[in-house]
């Protein structure tokens, strides 16, 4: 029975998969029965060796999985295939230094301390999250056993492509050994302990001795397991190891210490041995600057090849680094999740300076989800815009990463007989928002967008004085006008003002003229919707109908988050009550740097149908309860107040609610629609339709196949940021929304979330000019802001950033944000380190 | 509340579009089988169904197609039954499927949050289920109405009723979440906490609706007690079904569906004199109790047939649970009802599907050799003359 359900269920799923499933690789299949041997010729792209050949505009010969040919003027062979990829950008294939993809759930977590482990036992051929990875442009990851164990056993370096066995995907196996040191002990005397039976294990060695168990004990595996029980994949990873060790027999785990009659080979011995016959690398994991100088220490006192990896506070250990020049993996730039422990405390600069201290440096995701190597080039671009060179940083993703990984001699670089895994892009390849033209491992095309259109994006040096004089001209290539398109143009600030904004305008003589070049200026941009970190005071979720309240009356505009909002080029923010009622209540206009932030404190009224708002501790608990709570409300019923409040102050509280929701269901005030699943959008349309009122449905995750509800009921989306644990799927939507001509607008909780959502959206095929709308114009108005907000007009405010390249490119950084021509605040800010 | 102009929203949007691989219009398919189960009388062997755009034109032994009608021979084994119906099932419902902060959700409409792209449907789409009856949960004691829907469908043509049947719970499940908090915790801690509460609620609410006092949604309540719309009352143990019956001929109310009727083979005879029907919980080879601790049988839908109770399966896997009813005693052909035409009456949308007779929707499942045979495959689901082969 169970048997003929799945085979039928299956057979039904292809059936409907082939129908309404997206397939994303739509050119794949024609692409690659095509080149299966054949020769192809990459022609007219600027191409980025990575060798002494340098970066030019050229051709690429590949041949039977390996690249035959790069030159400026290389013929192409009688009957190749050509593919013209002018304007375009060709990479080698990126690769992302540490990573989890290929690895099954409980092999992300699993760790061990006696080097047993082999990370390829945990790779899971028949994955798909590499699908997403791939189309960013990454053909290479680094595996190896979590770093919840001091001494794991052997990472490796797989491919990003399809295969059919573990075997398919191996670049290089055995390429290093884990090792952590002061992961798992936090004190700095747990650590000296750590490096010390690390000391003594290799001195043993070298002996000719058995090692002392590295975990920190001396007895046996059972105790062993208990060192190993932190972290996720709790009760596994022990098992895992035992495994590998033949130990676990009959008795299954439990059983190992006791019954363990069988002698193993030792594999720490095993492996030590090999470390220090130099003939596989330790990669070992440092964060803090005792374990940093320790690792060099052993290093020297051993002499093995030491591979530096975290590096999160290395302190003074630094200067060691660059007198070694060190091999080093550090990532990732910006912490997309909550970051653990030994990365909480790093240093804004810490990435330039290791930059700057060692040329051997490859920058990694870090990711805890398989799908999270996608983010490399939003981690390179962040590196970039955290004043890493850009040279640099593409080299810590190429070439010096595939140095470190020792695997040079077949990927990371773009020379005559290395394996055809390359990358191309619409764009430069750092700037996460150039969508990807096409990827190619051993040959093979793995991704191809035909639509990938170039779109080359320049970041600029910016120089401007530190305090702006009361009147002057600011002249640039590159303003964001009302259309979401950057033209030249110059415009004459004074007293706060915009006095005039045009392709050439006149001026008095005696006004300064600022000439910022290449820099791009842009409104102030606009966060659609924001709690500013002020989660806590919004919060109440006593009543169900909270729409007398105004989350106007808590804010507080120079709280830290709220300042690197500004500092990050968002001047407004759509300022909003929390999620936890269904009736949320008024959100306000915020701008920041302002001296009254407040713009207007009733733009829109918040209603939530997401599971936020659902508590076992009062109505309603359920999705239904809330579509049945808010028909009411809107219908005009108002549900009894139950708090304890005298009759007078009861009564007021309710008109209070009343006139909130009648500006929304009458008065025309948008309502914002928190809904994520697809049943949560269908009510919220529902509910739209039934009204008839203005609405904007807040961070929907599901909307496929909704589109065309969603703008008949004439609603916009406020997108919010995507996690790694996310699907391409999400940004796709938002494309998909821009095709269907519903305004999208943006929101978060810090700037680079934002304009990352933003980025990956058109690199996702979004236009850029609806994007930058909807950083701007489009984002002010879904949520209700006045009218001419985040608009660069004659008269108007001058409130406007100016950056060192497109908002939508990561790299780029706000030079200056000016507030009212910064009559009320200066701000300066250089770099972006949210 | 008004939740009826909601729902019919609901119904011009929301619904997602789902595969779409059936022949143009107009078209005619003539489905020529070893044995058509028709289930409005004798099995036709061999049998011939005509289906017309989406609908069953002609069934019979031999049936004269149009000329350009394309004919599908399933060969001497196989046999054709209608599309099964499943009258009890969660499958979709979204975000919750009690309000349980509330004792009385008679306006509660699963309708209102379903995820019609929710594995379920495809599950139970792939196991020969064509028709779902998606109810509310059992937390509330009136829970709410249910939804009846087709497995898979075009927006406005899968739902076929928004707000069927009336639920109400005849045992403990509403007193649960309560029971376990020892004293009110909350400004909205809620009735009841033990059974005899449960049956209180009842018993009080119906007597508000008979003095014309004021109750939550008093028409759903209303036409649910007077026979308007079926009403369905969950209840599993022989004493919670004694309970029901008491209250019934307390209140004069149509006779209800018993609906879980794990232990309803202990009291048959009060069950078939008052003429209550039953929605049999799954069948499982399981353990030996049931959910609360009932006492099941392996031949309980025996039991009722001998005991003449009008009863249908529930809860996915439909050809399964009557293949192992006959296997513990129960006549196929009841098996096959039990699946069909009868959870088609209980629900109440036997004009619609259940039989395959002329002018019925085209839902139909063919199997490969004899249904109840364990190794007779299902060789393609038909839903408004889709087919989904496997």
């Amino acid at each position: 029975m169970r048997a003929l359900r799945l085979a039928t269920t299956r057979g039904l799923c292809a059936i409907l998969a082939s129908l309404f499933v997206i397939v994303p690789l739509c050119g794949l299949a024609s692409a690659a029965d095509t080149n299966a041997a054949a020769t192809i010729v990459l022609q007219g792209a600027t191409i980025h060796t990575m060798t002494e050949q340098g970066t030019f505009v050229g051709s690429v010969v590949v041949e039977n999985g390996k690249i035959k040919s790069v030159g400026e003027n290389v013929q192409a062979p009688e009957g190749a295939t050509v593919i013209d990829l002018t304007g375009h950008t060709l990479t080698p294939g990126l690769i992302d230094s540490r990573s989890v993809l290929w690895l099954t759930a409980a092999a992300r977590g699993e760790a061990g301390s006696r080097g047993a482990l082999n990370i390829l036992d945990g790779v899971n051929p028949f994955l798909e999250d590499w699908h997403e990875v791939s189309r960013q442009g990454v053909t290479s990851v680094y595996v190896q056993p979590s770093n919840t164990g001091v001494f794991g056993g052997r990472g490796a370096v797989l491919r990003v492509g399809p295969g059919s066995s573990v075997k398919d995907l191996v670049v290089a196996n055995d390429v290093a050994v884990q090792a952590a040191m002061g992961i798992t002990g936090d004190t700095v005397r747990d650590r000296a302990a750590q490096i010390q039976r690390f000391r003594r294990a290799f001195q043993a060695v070298k002996d000719g001795e058995d090692p002392p168990n590295l975990a920190g004990n001396n007895n046996n595996n059972n105790n062993n397991q208990q060192q190993n029980t932190q972290g996720f994949g709790r009760g596994r990873r022990g098992g895992a190891e035992d495994l590998q060790q033949g130990r676990r027999g009959r008795f299954g785990r439990g059983g190992g210490g006791r019954g363990a009659a069988v002698t193993q080979p030792n594999k720490t011995k095993e492996l030590i041995e090999l470390i220090l016959d130099r003939k596989i690398p330790l990669r070992l994991e440092a964060h803090q600057e005792d374990v940093v100088q320790a690792a060099f220490e052993l290093a020297d006192e051993f002499e093995f090849d030491l591979i530096v990896d975290g590096l999160s506070s290395p302190g003074e250990a630094l200067s060691e680094v660059a007198a070694r020049q060190a091999r080093v993996v550090v990532g990732p730039a910006w912490e997309t999740g909550a970051a653990p422990s030994y990365r909480q405390d790093r240093d804004d600069q810490l990435l330039s300076n290791i930059a700057e201290s060692t040329n051997r440096w490859a920058l990694a995701t870090y990711s805890p989800e398989a799908r999270g190597s996608r983010m490399l080039r939003v981690q390179a671009a962040a590196a970039i815009a955290s004043g890493v060179e850009a040279e640099s940083a593409l080299r810590a993703v190429t070439v010096e990463a595939a140095r470190i990984l020792g695997v040079a001699d077949q990927v990371g670089s773009i020379a005559p007989g290395m394996q055809a895994d390359l990358a191309i892009f619409a764009g430069d390849p750092l700037d996460p928002a150039a969508s990807t033209r096409m990827v190619m491992t051993r040959g093979e095309v793995v991704y191809e967008n035909a639509d990938a259109s170039p779109n080359n994006t320049g970041v600029a040096a910016v120089e401007l004085p530190e305090v702006m004089p009361l009147a002057y001209v600011i002249r640039t290539q590159r303003m964001l006008n009302a259309n979401g398109e950057m033209q030249p143009a110059e415009m004459f600030v004074q007293n706060g003002l915009i006095s005039a904004i045009g392709r050439t305008i006149s001026a008095p003589e005696d006004v300064p003229v600022f000439d910022v070049g290449d820099a791009v200026i842009t409104p102030g941009l606009v966060n659609a919707h924001s709690y500013l970190g002020q989660q806590s005071m919004l919060n109440d979720d006593t009543e169900a109908d909270s729409s007398q309240l105004r989350a106007a009356d808590v804010i507080e505009a120079s709280s830290p988050v709220a300042k690197k909002m500004l500092e990050g080029g968002f001047v407004n923010v759509g300022f909003a009550p929390t999620s936890v009622n269904p009736s949320a209540g008024v959100m306000a206009h915020v701008r920041l740097g302002a001296k009254k932030p407040v713009v207007a404190n009733d733009i829109a009224g918040k209603f939530v149908l997401s599971s936020d708002a659902r508590s076992n501790d009062r109505l309603p608990s359920s999705l239904v309860g809330q579509v049945i709570f808010l028909d009411s409300l809107f219908g005009g019923s108002t549900p009894v107040t139950r708090l304890y409040v005298p009759d007078p102050v009861a009564r007021a509280i309710e008109r209070e609610r009343r006139s909130n929701v009648d500006a929304v269901v009458t008065g025309g005030r948008p309502a914002v629609l928190a809904a994520e699943t697809a049943p949560e959008v269908q009510a919220a349309i529902t509910l739209t339709s039934k009204y008839d009122f203005t609405s904007v449905l807040l961070g929907p995750e599901r909307i496929q196949g909704l589109t065309s509800d969603i703008s008949g009921a004439g609603m916009s989306i406020i997108a919010r940021p995507f996690d790694d644990n996310d699907y391409d799927l999400y940004c796709e939507q938002l494309a998909e929304a821009a095709q269907a001509r519903i305004p999208v607008a943006f929101s978060g909780e810090t700037p680079r979330a934002i304009r990352m959502t933003a980025a990956m959206a058109v690199n996702a095929g979004m236009p850029s000019e609806v994007a930058l709308r909807g950083l701007t114009a489009v984002g002010a108005d879904v949520v209700g802001m006045p009218a001419g907000t985040a608009r660069l007009n004659e008269g108007s405010v001058a409130d406007f950033v100016v950056w060192t390249g497109s908002p939508l490119d990561l790299r780029a950084v706000p030079a200056r944000v000016v507030v009212q021509s910064e009559l009320e605040t200066v701000r300066t800010s250089g770099r972006i380190t949210d | 509340m008004n939740t009826t102009s909601v729902l019919r929203v609901c119904v011009a949007f929301g619904l997602l579009c789902v595969a779409c691989v059936a022949p143009a219009a107009a078209e005619s398919t003539l489905y020529k089988a070893g044995t058509v189960y028709t289930m409005t009388g004798e099995p036709l062997s061999p049998g011939q169904v005509l289906v017309t755009d989406g609908k069953i034109a002609a069934v019979g032994r031999t049936v004269n197609a149009p000329a350009d009608a394309t004919v599908v021979d399933l060969g001497e084994d196989s046999s054709l039954l209608p599309g099964f119906v499943d009258a009890y099932t969660q499958t979709g419902l979204a975000g919750g499927t009690d309000e349980f902060t509330a004792e009385l959700t008679p306006d509660f409409c699963p309708a209102l949050a379903i995820d019609w792209n929710d594995r379920g449907f495809e599950e139970s789409l792939a196991t020969g289920t064509t028709t779902l009856a998606i109810c509310p949960g059992t937390e509330n004691v009136i829970a709410g109405c249910s939804c009846l829907a087709k497995t898979t469908g075009e927006k406005d043509s899968r739902i076929l009723q928004n707000d069927a049947a009336l639920f109400i719970s005849v045992c403990s499940d509403p007193a649960r979440r309560n029971g376990a908090r020892s004293r009110p915790d909350g400004l909205y801690n809620r009735l009841p906490t033990n059974r005899m509460g449960v049956v209180w609620i009842l018993r009080s609410t119906f007597d508000k609706v008979r003095r014309g006092r004021e109750v939550t949604a008093r028409d759903e309540i209303e036409s649910g007690l007077s026979g308007q719309r079926p009403l369905m009352a969950v209840a599993r143990t022989s004493h919670d079904i004694t309970a029901l019956l008491t209250i019934g001929e307390e209140f004069d109310f149509a006779p209800p569906v018993i609906v879980g009727g794990q232990e309803t083979y202990k009291v048959t005879e009060q069950v078939a004199a008052a003429g209550l029907s039953v929605i049999l919980g799954p069948m499982t080879t399981g353990s030996s109790n049931g959910p609360e601790r009932t006492e099941l049988a392996y031949n309980q839908a025996g039991l009722l047939s001998e005991a003449g109770i009008t009863f249908a399966f529930s809860g996915g896997n439909l050809l399964e649970q009557a293949r192992f009813a006959c296997r513990f005693g129960l006549e196929p052909n009841e098996a096959l009802q039990a699946i069909t035409k009868t959870p088609a009456e209980l629900i109440g949308v036997s004009d619609r599907v259940g039989t395959i007779a002329p002018g019925m929707d085209a839902d139909l499942v063919a199997v490969d050799g004899d249904p109840m045979e364990f190794t007779s495959g299902i060789r393609f689901v038909m839903v408004n003359g889709q087919v989904f082969e496997q």
